[in-house]
Formats: C-alpha cells, structure tokens, sequence
C-alpha cells in the first residue's frame, strides 16, 4: 500500500470514526484493507481508494467497518481476567449485595469474545441466582456485532485464551465450529454503537470494559469520551482500560486500583471539577417499607436512602479494598 | 529454565512446535512414540509435556495414566496435541488427568495463551 493511500484510508477513519491512527499501524492497516480488497475482487487498493475517493456512501462505511474490526480474544490478558474473576467480580457482588443487581459493559466488543468472557466468569460466581444480572457488548462494526449475536467461533478464535476446560464447559461443537451455550447466550446482549454518538442506557453500570479502544481516538476525543464513559458508570463503578494504555482525561474522572491490573475506579461526582452538564444525576435506591428499619417508631414514613455509593447502605469498592 | 518434551510422531509438528516452545523460552526435548516419553519422564525433571494422542507403541492417553498413576514421581503439566477433536476424547483427557488440549491445526497465538494459562509464562 502507498504511503498516500495509507494516509488517505487514516483520514476516513478520522473523519468517520474519530480515530487517531499513527503510522505505527501502517502493516495493521494494510493487512485488514489487503483482505478487504481480496474479498470484494478489487485489483489493488489504488482502485479501492478511487472508488473511496468518488463519494460511495455505502463502500466509506463497509471500509471503516472493516478497518475498525479489532483483534480480540477470550479471557485477553489472562492474569487480568483471572483478577477480574477472582477478586473484582466478588467485591463488586459485595458491594451490590443490597441492590442484587450486576451491570457490566463492554466498549468495542468486537466479535464479541470478550463478553462471553465475562459472562462465563459470571456464571462461575455463586449465588447470583436471585439477581439481575446485565452484560452488554457494544461495537461500531455491525459485521462484528453480527458474528458475536450469532455466538460461532472457529478453532483458532476458540482455542486461543481459553482452556479446553472452559470451551466444553461452555461451548458446543457443530461441524467445524463451536456454539456459545445457550445458558450463556442468554445472558448478554449485543448492540452496534459508534462511541461518537449519544449514549443511552437504562441503567448505569457497575463494570465498564474499555479495553484497546480509546487508544484510537486523538486525546481531545479521549478526554470528552472519559467524561461520558464515567457518566454512564455508577459511583465508584469499575472501568477496565487496555495494558499500558495511556489515555488523556481518565485522571479526571478515575483512580488507579492499586494491585487490580488494568482497573481503575471513577471517583465520586463532589470529587470532580467538570461541566454541570456533564455531572452524574447519582440514581437512588429505594428500600421497600417492609425493609426499613424503624425510625422513631414510625416505620409509615416513606424515605430513599442515600444514593448508591454515597451512602453507608452500599459499601464502596474502595473501602473493601482497603480491608 | 523450564523444560519442555514434545512427543508426536509427525517431525514436522515437533519442529514446528520445538520453535514455538523454544522462542517462549522453555528447553525443548522431542520424543517420537509413547514409550520415549516414558523414558523421558522417568530421567528427566519435566515441567510441561505436549503429546499427540495417536503415538506409536504407547498411546498418549496411556502414557497419560501411566504418569499421573503415579503420585510419588514428578508430575509436569501435560497437554494433549491432537487432530481427534471432538469433545469425547477432549473430555477424556481432562478427566485422566490432562491439564489442556489443543486441537490440530494450532498456531503460536494457541500455544502461548495456554502455556500462560497454566502458569508457565
């Protein structure tokens, strides 16, 4: 691939999808849009980059799709998901124990292995039977999403991360591949998302994976995607960020967890000097009547206890750290 | 330095995974049938074997129930390496005591993310 064309394909990705690519992901780039132009019959990537060049709405889109599938893996970084599963996900059960709810994100999925990751890691936890338990994917690329949705991996992608313990544990094999079991399936859900647009949830989450995502975009974008990432995250909540990820803003907005690798934990709205706009209505938890202690003797009285994580009601994760 | 006994009667595979081992960093040792591993096992302090299930003279499931039958000799990491991959004989091998199984063809991605997933890196 010409430099010019390298250069022109980084422009997309910037004007599309906010991406800062570096030269750094020449060969990466080159390797994905090699496999474009192969599989749609193209000649060279000179005749990929003039159609491009003539304006094809539908050609820009299935391009950025294609350059922006990442790489991933089950359980990617072993010793980060081993922590996750072991110490992260029992503390965070702890912390909710009142509310027996578990929320948890995943940015730039993918093809969805890292969800099945977690949500296999979840299953593994006991006594979560009574609880509502949320596990979302999102991704950009609809393609990826689509191949997550339908839960198919071949032998390369299922062997690599995983153990043979947990593939037959979770998995099924039909033909050459092998099917995400239904009971895992069912606790996850995928959407297309592009991390530009406006994001809407229901809930906040407890968890957030952002894991070799915000790396991408330019550091005015990582600052103002810090911000809406920590909107979405309840107080105290958890995010997950890439090894060795450097990403401009997330000081503002999250605290290292000193011994969890790779975790960092948003700190409370009163700790945080940004825009009102951008501050946290902190959501509240109500207690049943039945459940309340008495106050006064007068147990009629309805009241909300104080919000989730700044109350006495729900433990922070950061006070059972320190234990 | 940790040390490493691949057995497959396929020379290919065992360079091919002799390389992989080597530029992981293990001391590599090749066998070509069962019975070397066995002998392999009985001389020399392993940490990790890698085997084929279909191995001349001496099957690998029984060298595998041959090595973990045996409590008071050293107990290295054994993982299978085999194109029989439906989940029977996968399931087989864990519950004889096998610690992983790689299901041929495999690349070094496959081998590395498992060798890390038992510790060995």
């Amino acid at each position: 691939m010409r430099k010019t064309d390298f250069d022109f394909l980084v422009e997309l990705l910037r004007q599309y999808a906010g991406w800062s690519i570096s030269e750094r992901e020449y060969f990466a780039i080159d390797k994905k849009i090699s496999g474009f132009i192969r599989e749609r019959g193209y000649p060279s990537v000179e005749d990929l980059i003039a159609d491009l060049k003539c304006g094809q709405k539908a050609l820009i889109a299935q391009v950025i799709e294609n350059l922006a599938f990442a790489d991933t893996r089950f359980f990617r970084d072993w010793n980060v998901f081993n922590q996750f599963e072991h110490y992260v996900l029992p503390l965070v059960k702890e912390a909710n124990r009142n509310l027996k709810k578990l929320r948890i994100l995943s940015l730039g999925c993918s093809t969805g292995q890292e969800v099945y990751s977690i949500a296999i890691a979840v299953s593994r936890l006991v006594g979560l039977n009574d609880w509502k338990v949320s596990i979302i994917g999102t991704d950009l690329s609809s393609s990826a999403i689509a191949k997550a949705q339908r839960g198919y991996y071949n032998q390369f992608e299922i062997q690599t991360g995983m153990n043979a313990e947990t593939m037959i544990d979770n998995f099924t094999a039909e033909g050459d591949s092998w099917k995400i079991n239904d009971n895992i399936k069912k606790m996850v859900e995928f959407r297309r998302f592009n991390l530009l647009e406006e994001l809407t949830f229901n809930e906040k989450f407890d968890i957030i994976f952002c894991r070799n995502v915000l790396r991408f975009f330019s550091s005015g974008i990582q600052s103002r995607l810090c911000a809406k990432i920590h909107n979405m995250q309840v107080p105290g909540g958890i995010l997950y960020l890439g090894k060795g990820e450097n990403i401009k803003g997330i000081i503002d907005y999250y605290g290292a967890i000193s011994g969890v690798a790779c975790a960092f934990q948003s700190k409370l709205t009163s700790d945080i000097k940004i825009a009102p706009e951008q501050l946290i209505r902190p959501e509240e938890e109500y207690i049943p009547l039945s459940e309340r202690p008495a106050a006064n003797g007068d147990n009629n009285v309805p009241h909300f206890v104080r919000p989730s994580g700044l109350g006495e009601k729900r433990p922070l994760m950061s006070d059972i750290l320190r234990k | 330095m940790a040390t490493c006994l691949i057995a497959d009667d396929s020379k290919i595979i065992r360079m091919v995974l002799s390389k992989i081992m080597s530029n992981l960093g293990f001391d590599v040792l090749e066998a070509e049938d069962g019975e070397d591993v066995i002998k392999y096992w009985k001389q020399s302090p392993l940490d990790l074997i890698i085997m084929d299930w279909r191995l001349p003279v001496m099957e690998g499931i029984d060298v595998l129930y041959m090595i973990r039958s045996n409590h008071k000799m050293n107990q290295p990491k054994i993982i299978f390496c085999s194109s029989l991959n439906d989940e029977d004989k996968i399931r087989e091998a864990l519950q004889g005591g096998a610690d992983d199984y790689i299901m041929k063809p495999f690349d070094e991605d496959i081998i590395e993310s498992k060798i890390t997933i038992l510790g060995l890196l």
